[in-house]
């Protein structure tokens, strides 16, 4: 492609005008890797697909879902029974979140266990941790907007959990409920949280993950 | 951004091209992720979910599966604070990993401590998963 002795004239284009050729030759077909990367290697890369994957149908979801108490029930049966194909993307999305977590902890076993951690990557792993826990809360809110029992009564029960922590464990409960239980105001809190604020996150830290990787290359197996 | 090069990365000896193998590499396993994941969709049973009903408590009330771990141990731990501290703290240890564990070794067969520390961690948390998925 780019390596070939007569380039395209579209990059010859784009050379005389960006000088692009070579910052592009170094990340594609001058890019150079530890020998011996393996298949785990590709966890990291499959982590980001499946986040594209959920911001893709989510987009879909959200052009059918209401986040009132009295619609969001019936506005995803809708999305299920009436909209073509709103099986699929539903589906997709809801085993799609699952399928995430499990690959980002994949992830960073792999990374664990090759010692790919240690300086100069501190930072790779303190952006990752951050990454999985806002993986983890992704899910959490996005859980309840369905609207069912069981998403009501999981989200009174992980709103109840940092209740025993000392002084701010009250005021946490009620900042994430907004009300004394859960209820449309939760909802409409979580919804900003599940489409907006958490995947902006998620971007953002994914972006300096990928930068620093790209700084330092991988770490090469043992 | 300044020009980025791998050849200049610290540590180790970058001399393998990515293109084409490495690269074909991810698109295989870019594949065969989409072909279990949409497998998955289609012959994953559909579970039917009843409406929510703030005013009718079901008899068992469990966090979503990756929460079940945090949440049995606070169950089982009698004093909640002590569960919660550490719970902190565990979390803070993982947060700040490289920076305490600092040996040179590489491989996990030459690491005595670290690897079994590490082993029990993630048993404990499938444990306390299933566990809290089973009680
Ligand atoms: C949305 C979540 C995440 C995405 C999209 C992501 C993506 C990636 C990618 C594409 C790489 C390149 C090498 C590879 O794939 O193995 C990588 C490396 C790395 N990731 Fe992640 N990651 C995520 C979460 C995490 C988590 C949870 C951790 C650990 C706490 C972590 C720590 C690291 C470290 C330390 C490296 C450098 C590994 C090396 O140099 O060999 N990442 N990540």
């Amino acid at each position: 492609m780019f390596a070939s002795k007569k380039d395209s004239a579209l990059l010859d284009w784009l050379e005389e005008r960006f000088t692009i050729k070579e910052e592009l030759e170094k990340n594609t077909t001058k890019k150079m890797v530890p020998p011996h990367i393996n298949w785990l290697y590709c966890l990291g890369g499959l982590s980001l697909t499946i986040f594209i994957i959920q911001v893709v149908t989510g987009v879909f979801l959200m052009m059918y879902y209401k986040p009132t108490p009295e619609l969001a029930y019936g506005s995803i049966e809708f999305i299920v029974k009436e909209v073509p194909y709103g099986w699929l993307i539903q589906r997709v999305h809801s085993i799609g979140a699952n399928t995430m977590i499990i690959l980002v902890m994949a992830h960073m076993v792999r990374v664990l266990f090759y010692n790919a951690y240690q300086k100069p990557r501190e930072l790779h792993w303190i952006s990752g941790i951050f990454l999985f826990g806002l993986t983890l809360i992704t899910s959490f809110t996005g859980y309840l907007l369905p609207w069912t029992q069981l998403s009501y009564w999981g989200a009174t029960v992980g709103t109840n959990m940092p209740g025993s922590a000392p002084i701010i464990g009250e005021w946490m409960v009620r900042m994430s409920r907004g009300s004394e239980q859960v209820s449309g105001v939760t909802l409409t809190r979580f919804f900003a949280l599940h489409v907006v604020v958490l995947p902006a996150m998620i971007s953002a830290f994914a972006g300096w993950h990928f930068v620093m990787i790209r700084r330092t290359g991988v770490a090469g197996p043992f | 951004m300044a020009v980025d090069n791998n050849s200049k990365s610290t540590d180790t000896n970058h001399e393998e091209p990515f293109y084409p193998h490495e690269l074909l590499k991810f698109g295989v396993a870019f594949f065969v992720f989409l072909a279990v994941l949409f497998t998955l969709t289609i012959f994953l049973p559909h579970g039917i979910h009843e409406p929510a009903d703030p005013m009718n408590t079901p008899a068992h009330i469990k966090p979503e599966w990756y929460f079940l771990a945090p949440y049995q141990m606070l169950k089982i731990v009698p004093n909640e604070l002590a569960g919660m501290a550490v719970q902190g703290i565990l979390g803070l240890a993982i947060l700040f990993l490289p920076f305490w564990e600092k040996s040179k070794r590489r491989h996990p067969a030459k690491r005595p401590i670290f690897t079994p520390v590490c082993i029990v961690v993630i048993s404990a948390f499938i444990a306390l998963t299933l566990w809290g998925k089973y009680s």
